[in-house]
């Protein structure tokens, strides 16, 4: 839902079109504001005592299609029971509520989510419905084998994760990879498309630390290599990136890699380390801040990325849970003054009874020599078995080059399906 | 003392023996298992009490109220794997002639032999101990690894995870020992 067709600039990497920077510069507002376009990525969870995400889901790093574990899991911690406790649900197998059995080996998901986003500033009140997700992924793990594939249709955005290359109407696979696990399935070996191993794997993909370092589960997956460690107490992961097919220019297409290593103390505390450096012959305009409207590294040439920082994930006890994030920035390109900088995510998510969260979001982005800086306010409610409604109020300090801030408000109502 | 006397003596000290130990504040009971990769729950309770004869310190924990988080899997533990209703307690029984306590202000570890008795099956297990005293108080901290499959347990599986059935015991506590 961000690099949308609607990009303020040309889009080289996906045919290209110019509109009115006006009209282009709302666009891509609106797309930044559209939280959650992904489903399951919940690093919450550790309120469960899971510091780990391999149990629930078949990418060891956590998101997307779940394992048969992780299906139970839906069921019995996520939503609502009315009354019911936890001791008395009875998960069903397979999927759509248990009416379409599974063998073991294959593992099938959907996931559908709508919206409607208001959008409110200088440039006026806007509003608009919106299809933000709509995958069918499956999956299989036989034995030490395994393999994800995901297939969707965006009416807009998402163009580098899209297989077809329209300016509207595209089919898009986020993932597709096949592995092979070993050693009691603590070692992983993937190659193929898949989400970059950095930071926490957050469903908010627009929040600054995803925006800005590319890593969101939204359109920012790469082609490449993956060796994920997961043991008991350590988990880590190191991604050699070769690019991003899916982008038609390969001069744009990013070589590196990208990796994380996390230790759990307990139960209810992990601490990791991200670390992700690319290199580009062209560069990739930013999308974090629809106000920089210069970017230097838009287009220029040899474009190194970095992006280092720490994340932890805290049960504090009883509903609470915090989540945090902070990262540097370094990025340089041939003729173009390196610039430095950061950016710094805190979440605290509230649970005072089972399936209904309470999600207050501190966020903050010094980039291009600007400073932008935003809160939330979100409630979500998983108010039925695989459903789910949120409403997120955002409210965004945009810097600008040259001095000053533009102000933004949006709330964004979803509904969100997924099994 | 009449030697007619001593039984009766005896008698009435013995009790006193037994009670010379007791818990005072929260003492914490659990177990850690692990599952394929990363996976791993843990089970924590805090009731538990000792017994002590004398000779041997009993330390017993009521397993109803082992708690993993989740509710669901507390049930099917409680039920399914450990059948509390008919095995309610597991019992560590520790000689103390195997535990070495330390002087005022000390700390000592070490290794005792012991027995634990879980699921109506006994066995012989090392535990791994570590005692701090302060004046007649003891803070006490142990672990025992145990195989469930030497306890006739059933090794959990729910939902294609599948425990292994090597777990870890732990017990710590603070008691008042005469």
């Amino acid at each position: 839902m961000r690099r949308t067709s609607d990009a303020p600039r040309a889009s080289p990497w996906c045919g290209g079109l110019s509109l009115d920077v006006r009209r282009a510069r709302l666009a891509l507002l609106l797309a930044l504001v559209l939280p959650g376009a992904v489903a399951h990525a919940y690093p919450w969870l550790i309120r469960e005592g899971y510091t780990n995400c391999s149990g629930c889901h078949v990418d060891p790093s956590g998101w997307g299609l779940l394992t048969e574990y992780g299906r139970a899991q839906a069921q019995i911690v996520l939503p609502t029971l009315w009354g019911k406790k936890q001791e008395d649900v009875e998960p069903t197998r397979g999927i759509a509520y248990g009416a379409v059995p599974l063998p073991s080996w294959l593992d099938v998901g959907l996931s559908l989510r709508g919206a409607v986003l208001g959008t409110f500033n200088d440039q006026g009140t806007t509003w608009r419905d919106i299809l933000m997700i709509a995958d069918l992924r499956a999956g299989v793990t036989a034995g030490p084998f395994l393999a994800s594939v995901s297939l969707g249709y965006v009416p807009t955005g998402a163009t580098l994760a899209a297989v077809t290359n329209q300016p509207r109407d595209n089919l898009v696979s986020r993932e597709h990879w096949l592995g092979v696990r070993l050693d009691d399935n603590k070692v992983y070996l993937l190659g193929g498309r898949m989400d970059l191993p950095f930071g926490l794997r957050n469903v908010e993909h627009n929040s600054f630390v995803r925006s800005s370092t590319r890593t969101d589960t939204d359109s920012y997956q790469q082609y490449g290599g993956q060796f994920v460690w997961d043991g008991p107490g350590v988990r880590a992961a190191v991604m050699g990136i070769a690019g991003n097919f899916l982008i038609r220019q390969p001069d744009y297409r990013e070589q590196g890699y990208s990796g994380y290593v996390e230790g759990a103390f307990g139960h209810a505390f992990t601490l990791g380390l991200s670390s992700l450096a690319t290199h580009a012959n062209l560069g990739l305009p930013s999308i974090s801040n629809p106000y920089v409207f210069s970017d230097p590294f838009y287009n220029a040439s040899d474009v190194w990325r970095q992006a280092h920082g720490l994340f932890t994930r805290w049960h504090v006890g009883g509903p609470w849970v915090l989540l945090a994030e902070a990262d540097l920035l370094v990025q340089s390109a041939s003729g173009v003054k390196r610039d430095w900088g950061g950016t710094a995510f805190a979440q605290a998510d509230y649970e005072p009874i089972q399936g209904l969260h309470f999600i207050f979001t501190g966020e903050g982005l010094h980039q291009y020599e600007v400073t932008s800086y935003g809160g939330w306010f979100s409630v979500s409610w998983f108010f039925f078995t695989y459903c789910e409604a949120r409403i997120d109020t955002i409210f965004t300090e945009y810097g600008i080059q040259g001095g000053g801030h533009q102000p933004n408000l949006s709330i964004l109502g979803q509904l969100h399906f997924s099994m | 003392m009449p030697r007619r006397l001593f039984p009766l003596a005896l008698l009435l000290v013995l009790p006193l023996l037994a009670g010379a130990t007791r818990v005072t504040g929260e003492p914490t009971a659990g177990f850690h298992g692990r599952g394929p990769g990363g996976f791993s729950l843990e089970g924590k309770t805090h009731q538990l009490r000792i017994e002590d004869d004398g000779t041997a310190l009993k330390i017993v924990v009521p397993l109803a109220g082992l708690q993993t988080g989740i509710s669901l899997r507390d049930r099917h533990m409680r039920e399914k794997y450990l059948e509390v209703e008919k095995y309610p307690e597991a019992v560590l029984e520790l000689p103390w002639s195997g535990v070495k306590l330390p002087e005022d202000g000390q700390t000592a570890e070490g290794n005792a032999a012991g027995k634990m008795t879980l699921h109506g099956k006994s066995h012989d297990v090392q535990v791994k101990y570590r005692v701090t005293r302060s004046g007649t108080s003891y803070q006490v901290s142990g672990n025992v690894p145990l195989n469930l499959n030497d306890y006739g347990i059933a090794v959990p599986s729910y939902f294609g995870i599948t425990v292994q059935p090597d777990i870890d015991t732990s017990a710590s506590f603070t008691a008042e020992h005469a």
